[in-house]
């Protein structure tokens, strides 16, 4: 046996030259143009967001990457100023920069969307695999729960947990995480289930495999591509119903620049002036569509017999 | 008598219901049995699930802006409303209300119950839901199937492009817009003569009414959208099917083939998604009708949070939830009666 296995190791195997998973799905991902306009727009919105981020200390970093004037600077005298050099999208009803605002909200916005999929995924993977991998009474509890949880549509259940955690960032950013968990659960109770029929898992279990190296092994590159596409259409979704809780007035606080909030303000004065309400109406569209985008992209290019 | 091994002995129904006739009729009755009981443990944890949570919530009832309760009402209105006594005894008394579809009254609205709001409110959000519904559904069809027969056509992407922006527009963007262009822009396109109204509902159960319009787009867009794209990617998996080569080659009118053959067949998934579709134009309802000012359920059930109004949120959350999950049910029977194919299990 030990003979065969240094034999094997000095056999020059003819391989054609191997592309990966990964680079197999980059090249299928590129030739998809909207998902990798999706994918620029996305990139340029994060480095904006960072640049809106920044300490407004003149010089450095900030002169480059802080494109805007403050947006929390009001000018009164001069509200609801037409677009100009100075204040590309002009001002609102206090006289604060647009633009500056609007990149600030996006901040807000991608912060939310994205680091909450990893919340997410904490919560909604660690339930999912211990339901598929420990079966029986473990997976019916928990499944239980999950229909419970689909009892609820999501928004709803989104604003009483706001409701009792009190507006602020933090709050919505727990309430998303507790919501969404639910159907990365089922998937990856799925994926679980069915990779544990498959028979190099069998192999490996009999080989005496221990359940960590399993699961890194086998299960986690094995249900990764579905995952990563439900976590990229998460995006989106976590990013309207931000934008629909500030809207309602029960996510963010007004002096923040949340796009629900400018959409609510604008949406006040909307008789006044509807431009406070189309451009950030514009940034939120725009966002959800690059990342859906994306996810179509990541879709086609993870799964590829899912293609047409 | 003794089981033998293997014997089906839990395929058959319990013999206290051996009066009922067997059959496939008899499966589904207790199919439908079992779902219905099943509601009953799901609703409970829906209620606790919000009880704890509206309890956990910081603020009382009583917050006013401005001027603050003195201590002593507060107490009072504490006494009144049962709030003093500790958390389980308010949970089982709500609970034994509820039993006896008692909902408690609104602590918002003194002298109001919560079935009272309810009442006057659901013919608002009734009649936009199912005019948007009536509408949504042969529309998202049609032009699903459409941009499926004409797959890659300039037809096909802009139905496509379309929906992709539908899906990816928030609701409230969307009716923004429309009141934008429709109300603001028509303003001032035709002097003030020409536009469209932009809030309330003045005659429920009305759906001829130009008040509607707006509403109804802003609420029905997305599901629109979704039910498109599902039929549009289920009548290309169906056109590609053997079956239909085959009623191609003997001959059949295009129409036939199309409406007997393909549309039988991928309109199946379809039935699926209007449980997502409902639960989506329930919460679509609470920014629908607070965008347009429309007294419904959905404005009551977001003004209630922003109040703190416990006993208006549990009561809709729990009609919301009853709701959704009976037409998850009418929905699973239907697909039985539909799909020949699926068995009923569990």
């Amino acid at each position: 046996m030990a003979t065969a296995i240094g034999l094997a190791h000095q056999v020059d195997w003819d391989v054609p030259e191997q592309t990966g998973l990964w680079k197999d799905a980059w090249v299928r991902f590129r030739r998809n143009r909207l998902a990798v306009a999706g994918l620029v727009v996305i990139v340029v919105m994060i480095v904006l967001a960072l640049g809106a981020r920044l300490p407004a200390t003149p010089g450095g970093l900030w002169k480059i990457l802080h494109l805007t004037n403050e947006p929390f600077l009001q000018d009164v005298t001069n509200s609801y100023a037409t677009p100009s050099l100075q204040h590309p999208l002009g001002t609102d009803i206090l006289g604060r920069d647009q633009l500056s605002r609007i990149l600030y909200g996006a901040s807000i916005s991608l912060t939310i969307g994205i680091v909450v999929q990893f919340l997410i995924l904490g919560i909604g993977g660690s339930i999912g695999m211990a339901a598929g991998y420990f079966g029986g009474w473990i997976d019916n509890l928990l499944m239980r729960f999950t229909d419970i949880m689909y009892a609820f549509p999501d928004l709803l259940l989104v604003l009483v947990f706001v409701a009792a955690f009190g507006p602020s960032f933090w709050s919505i950013f727990i309430a998303l995480g507790l919501v969404y968990w639910v159907g990365l659960a089922r998937l990856v109770r799925g994926q679980v289930l069915s990779i544990k029929e498959k028979e190099y898992v069998e192999a490996a279990i009999m080989t005496g495999t221990s359940p960590l190296k399993l699961i890194v092994k086998h299960l986690v590159p094995n249900s990764l591509g579905p995952v990563i596409v439900t976590l990229t259409f998460g995006i989106p979704a976590a990013i309207f119903t931000e934008a629909a809780l500030s809207f309602l007035g029960i996510g963010i606080r007004p002096p923040e620049p949340s796009w629900g909030v400018m959409i609510e303000d604008g949406y006040a004065g909307i008789f006044a002036d509807p431009r406070q309400v189309i451009f950030p109406g514009i940034a939120v569209a725009l966002t959800m569509l690059s990342f859906t985008f994306v996810g179509d992209g990541l879709r086609d290019a993870l799964d590829p017999r899912m293609r047409r | 008598m003794s089981v033998t091994a293997g014997a089906p002995f839990r395929r058959g129904a319990p013999s206290f219901l051996s009066w009922i006739p067997t059959g496939r009729g008899t499966t589904l009755t207790i199919y439908i049995v079992k779902r219905l009981l099943w509601m009953i443990p799901v609703l409970f944890f829906v209620i606790v699930i919000t009880f704890v949570l509206m309890h956990l919530a910081p603020g009382s009832p009583w917050d006013r802006e401005g001027r603050q309760l003195s201590p002593q009402v507060v107490e009072n209105l504490n006494i009144k409303y049962g709030l003093d006594k500790p958390l389980w005894q308010q949970f089982l008394i709500y609970v034994w209300g509820v039993i006896h579809f008692d909902f408690g009254d609104s602590l918002r609205q003194p002298g109001q119950h919560v079935s009272d709001l309810i009442l006057v409110s659901w013919p608002y959000t009734f009649t936009l839901g199912a005019v948007t519904f009536i509408l949504l559904v042969p529309i998202g069809i049609g032009l699903g199937v459409i941009a499926a027969l004409r797959q890659n056509s300039l037809v096909d992407y802009t139905a496509l492009g379309l929906a992709t922006a539908a899906a990816s527009t928030p609701n409230f963007v969307v009716g923004i817009f429309l009141i934008i262009i429709f109300a603001l822009g028509m303003n001032k396109l035709t002097g003030g003569t020409f536009y469209f109204p932009t809030g309330g509902m003045p005659s429920p159960f009305n759906p001829f009414q130009v008040e509607l319009i707006m509403p109804v787009i802003t609420l029905g867009a997305l599901p629109t959208a979704y039910i498109a794209r599902l039929t549009r990617s289920s009548t290309l998996d169906t056109l590609r099917q053997d079956f239909v080569r085959t009623a191609w080659a003997k001959g059949l009118k295009a129409r036939l083939v199309v409406i007997r053959h393909v549309l039988k067949n991928s309109l199946i998934p379809v039935v699926t998604a209007l449980g997502p579709t409902f639960a989506f134009l329930i919460t679509g309802s609470f920014i629908t009708e607070t965008l347009f000012s429309i007294p419904g359920i959905g404005r009551t059930f977001v003004s209630s949070i922003a109040a703190r109004d416990y006993t208006v949120i549990l009561g809709t959350t729990i009609l919301f939830a009853l709701l959704i999950a009976l037409v998850n049910l009418v929905v699973d029977v239907l697909y039985v009666f539909i799909d020949p194919r699926v068995r009923l299990t569990e």
